[in-house]
């Protein structure tokens, strides 16, 4: 190296021009990821919003409803809901590495410096949600070692991200088997499920975890610079030689030529699902798999100290808080959720592209409702099996299995409706979303609690469970008016009536025989029952308003 | 692919057919817009548009980045709402009609919007479901004649195989309204003829309209009827092809002593030059440009038709004409 008066004028250039760089860097990741960092924050707290909210309706009003939500928000197996919210929050900020392969700035510093923003994205995110937490609910989270964890987390998914950028396929695997491995990681430290305190969680960061995470993110550094700079200069791993070589050796001449479709809304119910629909069920096999595994490979004692059944709930409990984000993505058309060429101008109206979307959106619940539950009778199994567990059925009577089967439909009911109701959400495009955001949040989550702030003197005289009941006659009212809308837009049809009808009546009726009969004081239940056709409405004025702009 | 020359026959024939105005709207007509504005925000992409397009036309739609040419496709569509004024297509309202009105229009995007993951045979065989009209033999052999391998995927295309692929499906159906948004954007010399081929043969063989955006008015001049101008969201020139072409004349003049400012000469569009030789842009008036010219020392030396990108280029930068 030189010593020349030359040769450090150099250096300190280059090292300016690389502050200069990486200043720029950071500055794209902030610039283009700042919106959804907060809106994201934001809607975090409709998860306990929601929990709020439903007990606000209850006997005992905002004091045990803060309680209750409290008391969920403490179990461990909610931070991992939390981490997974907020980590794909930060994922759009991450795509899209490719714009990057040009840029003159060396892989190790493109890898590093979002790499960085990143954690520390990650890092102010759940701080702040922790902070807000425990002012609110006195949840008694910790902050800095499960903080530092989700850091060290977003760092491994953005490097599996960039090293799998040109294969989709590859890219599911390699997300699986991180989740595989993490959970029998954390497994060693104790019951995964197990209903820990937040407490508890990594109470105390000492040296040993502060050299576990560092390892850690330098092995998420090094994976991620291999992979950006291997698939920078072409020579990524490809699978398509797999789909090659597989069609070198079968012969498909065989295969019958595919027959024409019978009407334009089958072949559009055919794109939809090969389109999106497919994606909930091969998601729920995958992660039923992922189950599968864990419930084969962790350690006996580490899975519960509770019935075999609770970890089938807990992955149920996962896969539910996944069905909004599904019901999103099953409704949005493109990144903008606006309706692009293609699909723009469809030679279909507006209903009839709505309808395909419903009817891929149920095929795809239905199959991976069976798929799901298939794998997790046999993770129950597995796990009791481990355990030496003896899981006595007792005697079954006709009352039991017509409870069962009524609060099945009705939950199915209730879900296709939430997950329907997000996907025609979607559908409407941005604008409707933030009205809808801002009118839930605001009626479900805010109102409440700002009324119980105000002065004595200014505080609404209506109680909690007026207010509640209040909520769900105005739902009612919206859900009449747009069925009305639709109708006169002639969005809906006879049939889509007739089907909103049978779906109220046979909610009701499961309501009824799973022990909520016609008594005043369930009237609630039946106004939720007749929310459930809502979809039917709301997707077609989605589609119209956003198709036609 | 060898070039095709516009046929004659079908100019002259749309020639005297085509007595639409800027300011008169056709019952007969296959697009109707009537007084048709839009703004996003404080831009107004679109400001009091009136125009009809009559069946078995080439219409050309140019202007520059901006200009409104995407937009107004869009109203066409249905994809944009007339908040002021209004659009029929087939004498339908293209939003409360999408049916109607799509299904008889063959649409090429701007940027080739086409599901990626589908295959080119199934992209056709889809497609063929929502047109009743879909010729299945005509298809096969467009596909052959684009080169396009049935089992590739779309997005494993080139572009230029894209905006063939897109063609394909646009044409397909054989229909009435063929619409092409910048068809020849980003592509190369032959797949460009191939695309001329295309709207030349739908249009001189069996009678369909086309309205076709572009940059590119070399092409433009070779295939189109009838020619709109946009600029900034107005109509800035509306008339038949040959009636531009013929109403414009580009004039070299030159002065008996140099100028030292351009000539201020009445009905120039553009000025070029410098000194004792300027060459001029008008449109119309040329007895008065002579006389104007003669009365301030210069003398007519050349007299040409001007192509269609020179009187672009003209009446972009010029103030609006009346």
């Amino acid at each position: 190296m030189s010593h020349a008066p030359g040769g450090d004028q150099a250096m300190n250039r280059a090292s300016g021009q690389t502050l200069r760089k990486a200043t720029a860097l950071a500055w794209e990741f902030w610039a283009h990821g700042w919106r959804g960092f907060l809106w994201g924050m934001a809607g975090i707290f409709t998860i306990p919003g929601l929990i709020f909210a439903i007990e606000m309706g209850r006997p005992g009003g905002v004091p045990r409803a803060l309680h209750v939500t409290g008391s969920l928000l403490c179990l461990v197996p909610f931070y991992w809901v939390i981490v997974l919210a907020l980590g794909a929050l930060i994922r759009p900020s991450l795509e899209n590495p490719r714009l990057r392969y040009t840029l003159p700035a060396s892989s190790p510093l493109l890898v590093v410096v979002t790499m960085a923003c990143a954690m520390v994205a990650m890092f102010v995110q759940y701080a702040i949600v922790a902070m807000i937490l425990n002012a609110l609910f006195d949840t008694r989270w910790t902050i800095v070692g499960p903080g530092l964890l989700a850091a060290v987390l977003i760092a491994w998914c953005q490097a599996v991200l960039l090293s799998t950028s040109n294969s989709p396929g590859l890219r599911w695997f390699a997300i699986l088997a991180s989740v595989v491995a993490l959970v029998l990681t954390v497994a060693r430290w104790g019951p995964v499920i197990r209903p820990e305190k937040m407490a508890d969680f990594l109470p105390g960061v000492g040296g040993r975890e502060m050299l576990s995470f560092g390892l850690a993110t330098l092995a998420c550094v090094g994976l991620g610079i291999l992979g950006f700079a291997k698939l920078r200069h072409g020579s990524g791993i490809d699978l398509r030689w797999i789909g090659d070589w597989l069609s070198e050796r079968l012969d498909f001449r065989w295969a019958p030529r595919a027959k024409p479709f019978s009407s334009a809304r089958a072949a559009q119910f055919w794109l939809e699902c090969q389109e999106r629909g497919y994606v909930l069920p091969v998601v729920a096999t995958m992660f039923g798999t992922a189950a599968v595994v864990l419930a084969l490979c962790v350690p006996a004692r580490h899975i519960t100290n509770g019935k075999p059944t609770d970890f089938a709930v807990f992955a149920t409990i996962l896969m539910f808080s996944a069905l909004v984000a599904i019901g999103f993505y099953w409704g949005s058309r493109s990144p903008n959720l606006d309706f692009r060429a293609f699909n723009g101008s469809r030679p279909l109206s507006d209903g009839q592209l709505a309808t395909a979307v419903l009817k891929s959106a149920t095929l795809g619940l239905i199959l991976s409702a069976l798929i799901w539950t298939a794998f997790m009778v046999l993770v129950a199994w597995i796990v009791a099996m481990r355990q030496k567990y003896s899981m006595p059925l007792g005697a079954v009577n006709r009352t039991d299995v017509v409870d069962y089967l009524c609060g099945t439909t009705l939950g199915a009911l209730a879900v296709w409706s939430a997950v329907s109701f997000i996907t025609s959400l979607a559908l409407g495009g941005k604008k409707v979303l933030g009205v809808a955001f801002g009118l839930f949040f605001g009626c479900y989550v805010l109102l409440p609690s700002m009324s119980q702030s105000l002065p004595y003197a200014f505080q609404p005289d209506i109680s909690a469970e007026a207010y509640f009941k209040g909520c769900l006659v105005l739902w009612l009212v919206l859900c009449a008016a747009a069925f009305v809308a639709g109708w006169r837009w002639h969005l809906i049809s006879v049939p889509t009536l007739c089907l909103a009808a049978t779906l109220i009546v046979t909610a009701v009726a499961a309501a009824h025989f799973a022990g909520m009969p016609f008594e005043r004081r369930y009237w609630p239940h039946v106004v939720f029952c007749c929310l459930i056709p809502l979809p039917l409405a709301a997707a077609p004025l989605a589609v119209c308003v956003n198709r036609h702009r | 692919m060898s070039q095709t020359a516009r046929p004659e026959n079908a100019m002259s024939n749309t020639a005297t057919s085509n007595t639409a105005t800027s300011n008169t709207v056709q019952s007969n007509a296959i697009v109707e817009i009537d007084h048709l504005s839009r703004s996003f925000g404080s831009k107004k992409a679109l400001d009091d548009v009136t125009h009809s397009i009559e069946p078995g036309l080439v219409f050309g739609l140019v202007g520059e980045n901006g200009a409104g040419k995407t937009t107004l496709i869009k109203h066409i569509l249905g994809m944009l709402k007339a908040t002021h004024g209004s659009v029929r297509v087939f004498g339908l309202d293209p939003v409360r009609d999408p049916v109607g009105v799509l299904g008889r229009i063959g649409y090429l995007s701007e940027d080739r919007d086409l599901p990626d993951w589908m295959t080119v045979a199934q992209l056709m065989r889809y497609n063929q479901a929502f047109y009743p009209g879909w010729d299945e033999r005509f298809a096969d052999q467009l596909r052959d004649q684009f080169e396009l391998d049935p089992q590739q995927q779309i997005k494993r295309l080139s572009r230029g195989q894209r905006a063939r692929a897109g063609l394909l499906i646009a044409l397909a159906h054989r229909p009435d309204l063929l619409i092409l948004d910048e068809p020849s954007s980003g592509l190369d010399p032959v797949v460009r003829n191939d695309i001329l081929s295309a709207i030349i043969r739908s249009v001189a063989d069996e009678g369909r309209t086309v309205v076709f955006s572009s940059h590119l008015l070399d092409e433009v001049e070779r295939v189109a009827d009838h020619v709109m101008l946009l600029h900034k969201g107005r109509v800035a020139l509306s008339a038949p092809l040959h009636e531009i072409l013929s109403g414009h004349r580009r004039l070299v003049l030159r002065f008996e002593a140099p100028q030292s400012a351009r000539p201020e000469l009445p009905g120039v569009l553009s000025y070029q030059g410098e000194g004792r030789e300027w060459t001029v842009l008008c449109n119309g008036g040329l007895e008065e440009l002579r006389v104007a010219a003669a009365h301030a020392g210069a003398q007519v030396v050349e007299e040409e038709t001007p192509t269609l990108d020179e009187i672009f280029l003209a009446r972009a930068r010029a103030p609006r004409s009346a």
